[in-house]
């Protein structure tokens, strides 16, 4: 056990309703890049947040280099040696590099001024140990994506770091910047620093790390030596056993087409994407966290610019540059970021739901309240939101009933086409089966629905039609009787696996 | 039919729900306006009994003179507090106009034409704001801050510096006629705040304002027009500056250069104290208003009771609280006129 230098043993924790961790443990040499695999929701941030001090577990022990570790607060995680890249970045984009490499740490005189000499040199040797053309005095928000991650790894081993830790650190990056990342962190490795990478995506597992550890549901499924596995077995091991088959999807007859998507290219990374929705099915937008699955929903819903598109409603050709453009032709986007985009938070229940229908409660120049008010109850009721009164701000209801007042407001729309992005995010099982069965009756109903999710058994359940992303490409369409976890994850992540 | 499904769902989940003279009264005393036309009206019980000629009705209508063109420049800001921006041009707007206006007139344009051409010139200034922020997207404090000092600019190169006089009696009158006492500039005031008012509360157009304020990002998710909105809540603001503009030239029969300074501030003030959120997403026209009296309210005693105006000036953004002691004090030495 001397070897290791990390060993995690019978962790767990619960969040109320919540999949979690049970009884995982888990270890990490030095020099090793150890890949820790696993659907959305497996448990692979809680235990990333545990090792970085950020989250508690309830139960197990974790040791580093041998002796039982007590890690309670990301201080004490650094105290340690335990640095870690959060799949959100942190960085301060108007500070220089060297000043967002030292944060907290700047060098300074005894009448408090930075010594700028100082804080620029140091900077500039942990910026030569990952071989980065990085100047510590560029300002990073003039620096691309991948550098300002690389600038995120000089930070977390300018700590003195013994583990580092990378939570999907690719998934915004190109190929070319891909490879630079995984390059750096060989050097790394081979400096004795262990490494567990956080990840989605096979090829790059194969391609650098030593060992693999999948999870699922909170558990672990097994570790494996990843030069004595396929990428095959990792994604069976990955799914599970889908209810799908039971409660899937039925087959449809194909109805009227109804938005035609050809040649969309969404800058930098969405391009030759076409697709087809007809009336009365569910499409299952699926594909690994950014493959460009968001781009293509937000653009149809102008939400986001385009390039060298042609969009057709109903056999009229449009452009689209704004929602107010994509609603009045029947496009209604259902956001993912609920607080940001979704709702207006301090507002009332009713009238976030009559926000998008202010026209139709219009009598004259005035809003006809009691309308509106009969209107949002209706909502209320049928969507079964539970509120104390159509006055509560949304800000006091559940994530399940915020979600659904989000669907409520996009019901009130007279939308022939929906676009749901990531329509359960965040909330729990019962209100999930609840956000199924409307859009279910929503499609029953003759409208279309592209369902945007990252959560292959939500796509699986639901979907007619699945159309996979990958790289900012259609890798490929499958029909959702035929559709299984292995099939998808296996065209999303850029092997092919033999149906069956 | 359908008020009575209503009502029936209305008593099955929800109390709330009922109507009576009961709900309405609560409903009133639950308005956030309510507190402040409480301080109100007890600021003027106090001020009654114990400010020598407060209460007289000179008193009372002058104070209701001068608030005539803050009340419009006021009902213009809520607007655009309401909306998340805030327009600080207003008061160079309130002059551009009332410039335009009187030069329209001395240069022998008939008095119909001089207006129209002085409120769309308001318009035009607004649309400059709007267009600046939305397309461009320049923030709305830079974006106003600069118009503000060219509005201003305008008015001096036009005026060369200089007040300007000379209009005819058709376009004066109205600015100097009173019914009963009350001036007609007090009742074109009154209606502007009360269809204001109703417009901000009940119209669909401007319900969109709360939305956009609230959450700019989901307004548009929502299908709300944001850019147009946005555009419309400037030229708003500066048709009503204009309006002003060009009733104060026409009561104190002369455009002076100087007019309306500092007028965007107060404005700002009086919407804030009447319950509008420099955030966004909340505010009314009536409560600004009675933001606006409650200042006025304050300045008007520091000037009965203290001969230095400028200390009224000076004590407005400070803090009211003081009025207290300062009437004290004032009381031995008696009325002295504030203007």
């Amino acid at each position: 056990m001397n070897s290791k230098l990390l060993t995690i043993e019978g962790v767990t924790k619960t969040f109320p309703g919540v999949r979690a961790l049970e009884d995982v443990s888990f270890d990490l040499g030095r020099g090793e890049i150890h890949a820790v695999l696993g659907q959305n929701g497996a448990g692979k941030s809680t235990l990333m947040h545990i090792l970085a001090g950020i989250v508690r577990p309830e139960k197990g022990r974790i040791l580093m280099e041998g002796k039982e570790v007590q890690i309670h607060s990301p201080a004490r995680a650094q105290e340690l040696g335990i640095s870690i890249v959060h799949q959100e970045l942190s960085v301060f984009p108007s500070r220089n590099v060297a000043e967002n490499i030292l944060v907290g740490r700047l060098p300074s005189t005894r009448l408090g001024f930075v010594e700028q000499k100082v804080l620029y040199s140091r900077a500039r040797g942990f910026l030569a140990a990952l071989e980065t053309p990085v100047h510590p005095e560029t300002l990073v928000r003039d620096l691309s994506f991948s550098y300002r991650q690389l600038v995120e790894i000089a930070k977390a081993l300018s700590y003195g770091g013994k583990v580092l830790i990378l939570d999907e650190p690719t998934s915004a990056l190109n190929e070319h910047e891909t490879g630079i990342l995984l390059r750096q962190l060989k050097r790394l490795k081979d400096n004795g620093v262990g490494i567990i990478y956080v990840t989605h995506r096979l090829r790059e597992i194969f391609a650098v790390s030593d060992r693999i550890t999948v999870l699922r549901d909170g558990r672990v499924v097994g570790t494996h030596q990843t030069a004595g596995v396929d990428p095959d077995t990792v994604i069976r091991m990955m799914v599970r056993r889908s209810i799908a088959a039971e409660t899937g999807p039925k087959v449809r007859a194909k109805g009227k087409i109804l938005l035609r998507v050809r040649d969309l290219k969404v800058p930098p990374r969405v391009y030759r994407v076409n697709l087809q929705l007809h009336e009365g099915e569910i499409v299952g937008l699926a594909g690994l966290a950014g493959a460009g699955q968001v781009e293509v929903g937000r653009a149809i819903a102008g939400l986001q610019p385009y390039r060298a598109a042609e969009i057709t409603l109903k056999d009229h050709a449009f452009r689209v540059r704004t929602p107010w453009d994509a609603m009045r032709r029947g496009v209604v986007y259902l956001p993912a970021d609920r607080r940001s985009e979704g709702l207006f938070l301090r507002l009332s229940v009713q009238q976030n739901i009559v926000a998008s229908s202010l026209n139709k409660l219009r009598r004259g120049p005035w809003i006809k309240d009691s309308e509106a008010r009969y209107a949002a109850r209706q909502y209320v009721e049928s969507l079964g939101i539970r509120t104390p009164s159509l006055d509560q701000p949304v800000l006091k209801l559940s994530g399940g009933n915020q979600q659904k007042v989000v669907l409520a407001r996009g019901l009130t729309v007279d939308a022939q086409i929906f676009i749901a992005d990531e329509p359960t995010r965040g909330i729990d099982v019962g209100a999930k089966e609840e956000v199924y069965e409307l859009l279910r009756r929503l499609a029953d109903s003759g409208k279309a629905i592209l369902l945007i999710s990252t959560e292959l058994p939500e796509i699986l359940a639901i979907s007619n039609r699945i159309i996979v992303m990958r790289d900012g490409q259609v890798a490929g369409e499958v029909s959702g009787t035929a559709a299984t976890e292995e099939r998808i994850m296996g065209m999303a992540s850029g092997q092919t696996v033999p149906a069956g | 039919m359908e008020t009575k499904s209503i009502l029936l769902s209305g008593q099955r989940s929800q109390p709330s729900g009922h109507k009576g003279w009961v709900s309405i009264l609560r409903r009133l005393l639950e308005a956030r306006e309510m507190t402040l036309l409480l301080i109100v009206l007890g600021c003027v019980v106090l001020f009654g009994f114990t400010v020598p000629n407060f209460a007289s009705l000179a008193n009372v209508l002058s104070i209701a003179d001068t608030l005539v063109f803050d009340v419009m420049i006021t009902t213009g800001m809520t607007m655009a507090l309401v909306s998340g921006g805030f327009d600080l041009s207003v008061g160079s707007v309130f002059a551009s106009t009332g410039v335009v206006v009187a030069v329209a007139m001395v240069a022998g344009l008939p008095v119909w034409l001089s207006v129209l051409v002085a409120l769309l010139s308001a318009a035009a200034w607004g649309l400059l704001n709007g267009l600046t922020i939305t397309k461009i997207g320049v923030n709305p404090l830079l974006t106003t801050l600069a118009t503000m000092g060219m509005a201003r600019g305008f008015v001096y190169i036009i005026t060369e510096g200089r007040v300007v006089t000379g209009f005819p009696d058709i376009f004066t009158d109205p600015g100097q006629a009173a019914v009963g006492g009350v001036s007609v500039l007090v009742m074109i005031a009154v209606l502007v705040v009360v269809t204001a008012d109703v417009l901000l509360r009940k119209s669909a157009v401007l319900r969109q304002l709360y939305y956009i304020g609230s959450n700019e990002r989901a307004a548009r998710v929502s299908g709300i027009n944001v850019e147009r909105v946005r555009i419309g809540v400037y030229v708003m603001t500066a048709l009503l500056a204009g309006l002003a503009g060009i009733l104060s030239t026409s009561k104190f029969s002369a455009a002076i250069p100087l007019m309306g300074t500092g007028a965007e501030l107060k404005a700002i003030a009086a919407a804030v104290i009447g319950g509008a959120s420099l955030y966004g997403g909340e505010g009314t026209v009536f409560g600004a208003t009675l933001g606006l009296i409650f200042l006025s309210l304050i300045q008007s005693v520091l000037a009965i009771c203290d001969d230095h105006l400028s200390f009224g000036h000076r004590i407005l953004g400070a803090g009211a609280q003081r009025y207290g002691t300062r009437c004290q004090a004032a009381r031995g030495s008696g009325f002295v006129s504030g203007n």
